[in-house]
């Protein structure tokens, strides 16, 4: 069963000064249970909107979403109890401590303070929970987020960019308690336009271009998608020569070959250049990055109408 | 909706503003017993007997006068008569009496009522302002809920604190009136008159709660809308009075104002045609009309 559905998902702002913003262009998007879902795209690719929609803050203007099967349209309030999420800077009231804040929020679902204060230990502001937030670091403020997001202890966590404004270790921090929640069985499905956090987080990914879904799948799937093959050699003209005679397409890129291939053939481009007498001293397949991949997905999608 | 309720009373009662407020207000109310423990005098009666007389003087002087003699108001027999009902021995002497209270809560209503009409828009317009209503909403998706909630508990929260400093200072200025002023007169008659506009006061503090509420909710902003309550108030309601003297009962600020009065009649010219009951009825329906509007726009309006 898929946790968040969304079928031609789209969503278009009136300007104040006439005329539309396109958000979402007709999104297409399955999150099944279990696991880290990473949400990839770049600023302004609708990721946000798309949570907003998932979390009946902003109205669709098309299609549809469900979270836990319900529509979200109609069917929120039965399934909201099971949801914990984070809407872009976690919102809370400067002017109160960080666990009255949490309290607040947890009456609401009838959470005693217990849950409250597991929460802030979880993420590591026990210490400081009792000062006002207003007193606390950007970082310090996402992982009060983050705690609000867990302390109902969901099934689904929904997350928009939880990183953003941690420092190195928070961010180490916050990998490794969104693995955890994932390896605990609840779906995390988590926003980013920080391809590497994405890769080094999520089990699958859904990558966002403006307004429509370009790729998704296994992370290591979509990575995939463009891998080739790095080969050094002191004749770096006569191995693309040799290679070329051979039918295989290399090219010459920071004084080394980098060879498309098709298939997991490796073991032949040595041969064809041992045969020329051209030994080589690096071999390694490219460790395609999600940049590479998202580049290349989104450099030809057109901007919806 | 009985948790929402609770969290945002909670809310409310946790909020700075308000805090602010209370202790404004609850300085206000010592500093003031001190200062009318202080003025108040007792023996001031002898003190204040040639002053009272020479009012009285003045008084049936300008009766006795042509053009005073055809302003004696109607039920009094002489000019003496007149002035004797005009010119209050209290006035001249320095002593506190408690059942100066009834008049002193008119007065105090005002400055509580219009901190009722900020403290309803402070209490969504913060929301908005920290963006705490996005994370509200992932908790308790039911919008007409949330907006019920809120308005129900700002208008019920105001009233009680309105309710509540008018009591202390009842309370605060007691023992003054005991120990250095007087409480003849001070009967149950009296005392339930001082409740009722207590209760009047801070009933409209409540409905000024809902109104401000609804506003600052609609402009997602408490500054826009307390400038746009004040105008309203100061510009709008004065220009209908000048040109519109029909619209004047129908007005919030002179129902809300003859409601706390207990007068409609003699305070604001509402003349026979609304009753005290009416005219709270009026401001309700204005302060209930707002917020379903604003809840509608709630509903219909994304948050971004």
């Amino acid at each position: 069963m898929n946790v968040i559905e969304a079928e031609g998902l789209a969503k278009r702002y009136r300007r104040l000064r006439g005329g539309t913003t396109t958000a979402l262009a007709g999104l297409d998007l399955a999150v099944p249970a279990g696991g880290v879902f990473g949400f990839l795209g770049p600023n302004g690719a609708g990721k946000t909107t798309t949570i907003r929609c998932l979390l009946g803050l902003v109205k669709p203007s098309g299609g549809r979403c469900s979270l836990l099967g319900a529509d979200t349209r109609s069917g929120l309030a039965s399934v909201v109890g099971r949801v914990g999420s984070i809407v872009e800077t976690p919102t809370l009231f400067p002017g109160m401590s960080g666990r009255k804040n949490l309290r607040l929020l947890a009456g609401l679902d009838g959470i005693g303070s217990t849950a409250v204060d597991a929460a802030l230990e979880r993420v590591g502001l026990a210490d400081r929970g009792r000062d006002l937030v207003k007193t606390y670091s950007l970082g310090m403020k996402q992982r009060l987020g983050i705690a609000g997001a867990l302390v109902k202890d969901p099934e689904v966590l929904i997350l928009d960019e939880p990183a953003n404004g941690l420092d190195p270790a928070g961010i180490v921090e916050v990998r490794g308690l969104l693995r955890s929640l994932g390896a605990e069985g609840k779906t995390v499905f988590v926003s980013s336009h920080i391809l590497s956090e994405v890769r080094q987080t999520c089990d699958r990914v859904a990558i966002l271009a403006r307004g429509r879904c370009v790729a998704a799948g296994l992370v290591d799937e979509v990575l995939g998608q463009k891998k080739r093959l790095i080969v050094g050699l002191d004749e770096i003209e006569a191995g693309r020569n040799a290679l070329a005679s051979a039918g295989i397409e290399a090219a010459i890129q920071d004084g080394k070959l980098y060879v498309e291939l098709t298939d997991d053939d490796s073991a032949r481009v040595t041969r064809v250049l041992a045969e020329k007498g051209l030994y080589v001293n690096e071999l390694r397949r490219e460790e395609a990055d999600l940049e590479t991949v998202f580049l290349a997905l989104t450099a030809d999608s057109e901007v919806p109408s | 909706m009985t948790r929402l309720l609770a969290v945002e009373l909670r809310r409310f009662l946790w909020r700075r503003s308000f805090r602010l407020f209370g202790a404004v207000v609850l300085a206000g109310i010592a500093l003031a017993t001190v200062l009318v423990f202080l003025w108040s005098e007792p023996n001031s009666r002898g003190s204040a007997e040639p002053g009272y007389q020479q009012a009285l003087r003045d008084c049936i002087g300008f009766y006795e006068s042509t053009d005073g003699a055809e302003h004696i108001p109607p039920g009094f027999e002489s000019a003496e008569e007149a002035c004797l009902a005009e010119v209050p021995v209290e006035a001249f002497d320095h002593i506190f009496r408690l059942t100066t209270l009834e008049e002193i809560f008119r007065g105090t209503s005002v400055p509580l009522i219009i901190l009722g009409l900020a403290l309803g828009a402070s209490f969504i317009g913060a929301e908005w302002h920290s963006g705490t209503i996005t994370t509200l909403l992932t908790w308790e998706p039911r919008r007409t809920r949330v907006m019920a909630g809120k308005a129900l508990v700002a208008m019920t929260g105001v009233f009680l604190s309105a309710a509540a400093l008018q009591a202390i200072l009842g309370l605060a200025l007691w023992p003054v009136a005991e120990l250095r002023g007087s409480v003849e007169g001070a009967n149950a008659a009296w005392f339930a008159d001082v409740v009722a506009v207590v209760a009047r006061g801070a009933l409209i503090a409540g409905l000024a709660a809902a109104i401000g509420f609804a506003l600052a909710s609609t402009a997602r902003n408490t500054t826009t809308a307390l400038i746009i309550g004040f105008m309203y108030f100061a510009v709008v309601e004065g220009l209908l009075r000048g040109f519109r003297p029909k619209w004047q009962p129908w007005l919030i600020g002179d129902n809300a104002a003859a409601f706390v009065s207990g007068e409609p009649a003699s305070v604001f010219s509402l003349g026979n045609s609304h009753g005290v009951l009416v005219a709270l009825l009026v401001v309700a329906a204005y302060a209930f009309g707002l917020v379903v509007l604003a809840t509608f726009a709630f509903r219909a309006r994304d948050v971004t």
